[in-house]
């Protein structure tokens, strides 16, 4: 009898620990379809689609997004990973076109067409073609994703000045246009054209405050993509305004002072010969001042430590400190130039305050900033804003520029 | 009376404190900070309300102490009358079952969303319930005891998430400090105060103590340390999703965790980290809110074997943890108890302590000789 109990007593127990080693809802990732980039764009009709559509594969929609899906090729268990031995280099990674106008849908839309279910625990990219971006707002485009529970918040937000679509090909074989993308948002260290990281999170926090902000845009040609320049958007809206080319994404970079590192180049005054500053550490702070009758203007001070890294003039000596000082003030000459251009298109032409300076003002003036913000674009372009430039050239690597003899 | 063989140390009631405090309430604090202050100042709130508990839990600890080897349960009556105090009794046992049901529900909502997607709600919250009880069963020690372990293992992991979180963090997203001056943390205190209930569980734990003296001190420990964890991890979040950003988030907490990828660590990603510790720190707010109850049944029944209550108890939680309909009704169910919690362990305690050293003056003063 107690035997009888202690053995029911040890079933039982071993039958709760197998159970509790499993998984009620498990999937396995050879049966998912995982997507790391997405790609949207005002609808333009997909070839496989429109087939698809004319066999009467559609459903009520406006065709408002072409949403462009990427998904990594899974290496199944059967040994048919894409870098099989003898045969054909396989794709790794395919992409779907749907249209449609609501993301989700769009999403599920897929499962009629693919066998393994999408998951988006991976998604890395999020790419937004210009026009769609000027139709509707980042709120709403950004909608799906920010209610999701599979994506995460680090997912990265671009725009593209062209077809989004186009970004997510590659004519590169084996390498995945959405890890490239991401790993090209990493490279702040060595290009100060790069925006700071816009991830969901970040797009989140503008749009919902109803800030002004800057998307990092990438464009595409023949397989292959760049990083060039940035998307305007206006927080009233959400919606894309305008573009900012790569020099005034560098001039924004130097204005906000966010540089991680990066090359400065400039062309010497007397002998038009190359001179490059290899930025080392950048800073700015910018002080807002009200006056009595309520005008806002700015002071911005720019320092930056780094090394002269490239010389290809005879009229600057590594170790002679007046012409260090001279290429000192060249350089600080060109940031300022640069820094002025695009303060000029930022003020006049868009009237778009993309460069935090409101968020200045609401730092060290609350109580003018909450009487502003409800025009504060408008403001901004009156606002008078003074920048000064302070470059040091800490050192000249590791070339010794010899004095010349003493006659 | 209490069997010598449970009482518990000074440490472990201050351990106990903090587990309950910490609870639900890490991952949404954020947003239901900032939801009243709406300025950036949201952390001094989580501070200011951090030193008004402590003044609520000193008021406990102060009271149970002057009647060493009872709790509530016994002494409330002593102070206000047989029959008021039984009122009081039930009062506090329904408080301890729906706080005990709140974090469920909530551990319940979030596993389903961000976890266990598919999986039934009442398999997550029955097993849930199964090894709360089989813990609360062993009686007060067990549970000290688990709770040495379980906390050192959250401060850990939060502070190592919180030193993580650093790099999305914006200094400019916390600035002007008090900008808008101390109005909106004013505003903000009500609110912030919900997520320090806990210390009330001092009125049961200061029977156990072996030195109730030191009631105090643990009270006041006990509260530190969710301060220690509260002010940093809405600090960071406010910098690192900004004011509306973290406003526009359910459970702000996760996401904050969700929106950095780490490479060259052991993990790229940490929101498991952040849910492991949550999950463990809403079992022991469980396990002892449903301890407590089950006490306080027990008494009210005359003794009754507290294993006995604790088990038939146990649906009851049961139907309270599936009784709101939504997510919203959650969130409701939440406020509601830190309503309570501000009327019945905030100014209360005091009054109950005024109450009781004037019985006794009064008493010794019309029998002088005993």
């Amino acid at each position: 009898m107690r035997r009888a109990s202690l053995l029911l007593r040890a079933a039982i127990a071993l039958l709760g620990v197998l159970s509790s080693a499993g998984c009620w809802s498990s999937g396995e990732i050879e049966t998912q379809s995982v997507y790391i980039g997405m790609a949207m764009d005002k609808s333009k009709s997909d070839e496989t689609e429109a087939a698809l559509d004319r066999k009467g594969g559609s459903y009520p929609k406006r065709d408002a997004i072409a949403s462009t899906i990427q998904i990594v090729a899974v290496q199944t268990a059967t040994g048919a990973s894409p870098k099989q031995a003898g045969g054909e280099k396989k794709q790794s990674f395919r992409n779907l076109t749907l249209t449609g106008d609501s993301v989700l849908e769009i999403l599920r839309e897929a499962s009629l067409r693919l066998d393994r279910p999408l998951i988006g625990h991976h998604l890395k990219v999020i790419v937004i073609g210009d026009r769609l971006a000027r139709d509707a707002s980042m709120g709403q485009l950004l909608d799906f994703f920010l209610t999701d529970n599979d994506i995460r918040m680090s997912s990265l937000v671009f725009v593209s000045n062209g077809h989004a679509s186009e970004v997510m090909e590659s004519g590169v074989k084996e390498e995945v246009p959405a890890f490239h993308l991401w790993g090209l948002a990493k490279n702040r260290y060595r290009n100060i054209k790069i925006l700071p990281s816009r991830s969901l999170a970040t797009v989140n926090g503008f749009v919902q405050a109803g800030d002004n902000f800057l998307l990092q845009n990438v464009i595409a040609a023949k397989g292959e993509m760049k990083l060039a320049g940035a998307g305007v958007f206006d927080g009233r809206s959400g919606k894309l305004r305008g573009f900012l080319n790569e020099e005034e994404v560098q001039s924004w970079v130097w204005l906000t002072g966010r540089g991680e590192g990066g090359v400065l180049k400039i062309d010497d005054e007397r002998t038009r010969q190359v001179l490059a500053y290899e930025i080392e550490t950048m800073s700015s702070r910018t002080k807002a001042s009200v006056s009595k009758d309520g005008d806002i203007s700015f002071d911005v001070r720019v320092e930056s430590r780094g090394r002269l890294a490239e010389n290809w003039t005879s009229s600057i000596r590594q170790s002679d400190s007046a012409s260090i000082k001279k290429a000192e003030r060249m350089f600080e000459e060109a940031v300022s130039n640069g820094i002025g251009s695009l303060l000029r298109k930022l003020q006049r032409d868009y009237g778009i305050d993309a460069a935090e300076f409101g968020n200045q003002l609401r730092i060290q003036h609350p109580k003018t900033w909450n009487k502003v913000k409800n025009d504060w674009n408008d403001r901004f372009r009156q606002a008078s804003i003074r920048c000064r430039v302070q470059i040091t050239i800490a050192d000249s690597g590791a070339k010794a520029d010899p004095a010349p003899n003493a006659p | 009376m209490i069997q010598p063989e449970e009482r518990i140390r000074a440490a472990q009631a201050a351990v106990i404190v903090s587990n309950l405090i910490l609870g639900a309430g890490i991952l949404t604090l954020p947003r239901s900070a900032l939801e009243n202050t709406h300025t950036p100042d949201a952390w001094i709130a989580v501070l200011l309300a951090g030193a008004l508990a402590l003044l609520g839990g000193c008021g406990i600890a102060l009271l149970s102490r002057r009647y060493p080897g009872q709790t509530v349960y016994e002494f409330a009556g002593r102070i206000v009358g047989r029959a008021p105090g039984f009122v009081l009794s039930v009062l506090i046992v329904a408080y301890f079952l729906a706080t005990a049901a709140f974090q469920v529900r909530s551990m319940s909502e979030v596993s389903s969303f961000f976890l266990l997607e598919g999986t039934p709600t009442w398999v997550i919250t029955a097993i849930f319930l199964w090894v709360g009880l089989y813990l609360t069963v062993g009686g007060i020690g067990p549970i000290a005891r688990l709770f040495e372990i379980i906390l050192p293992a959250t401060v850990a992991f939060l502070a190592l998430l919180s030193v993580l979180s650093l790099r999305i963090f914006e200094p400019d997203r916390i600035r002007p400090v008090l900008g808008e001056g101390i109005a909106p943390v004013l505003r903000g205190l009500k609110a912030t105060s919900l997520a320090y209930s806990g210390s009330e569980i001092m009125l049961i734990l200061t029977a156990y103590m072996r030195s109730p003296k030191q009631a105090v001190k643990a009270v006041a420990a006990g509260i530190l340390v969710p301060i220690a964890i509260y002010v940093p991890i809405v600090f960071i979040a406010v910098g690192a999703l900004s004011v509306e950003g973290t406003l526009s988030r359910t459970w702000p907490t996760i996401d904050l965790i969700r929106s950095f990828e780490i490479g060259g660590l052991i993990f790229e990603r940490f929101e498991s980290l952040l849910l492991i510790t949550w999950i463990l720190q809403i079992f022991s707010s469980f396990t002892i809110a449903y301890y407590a109850a089950s006490l306080g049944v027990s008494r009210l029944l005359g003794g009754r074997s507290a294993r006995l209550c604790l088990y038939a108890l146990l649906p009851v939680v049961y139907l309270l943890i599936r009784a709101p309909r939504n997510i919203r009704d959650v969130f409701g169910f939440g406020d509601v108890i830190g309503e309570c919690y501000i009327w019945m362990f905030g100014a209360l305690p005091w009054a109950l302590l005024i109450l009781s050293v004037c019985k006794e003056k009064w008493n010794a003063k019309g029998q002088p000789s005993s």
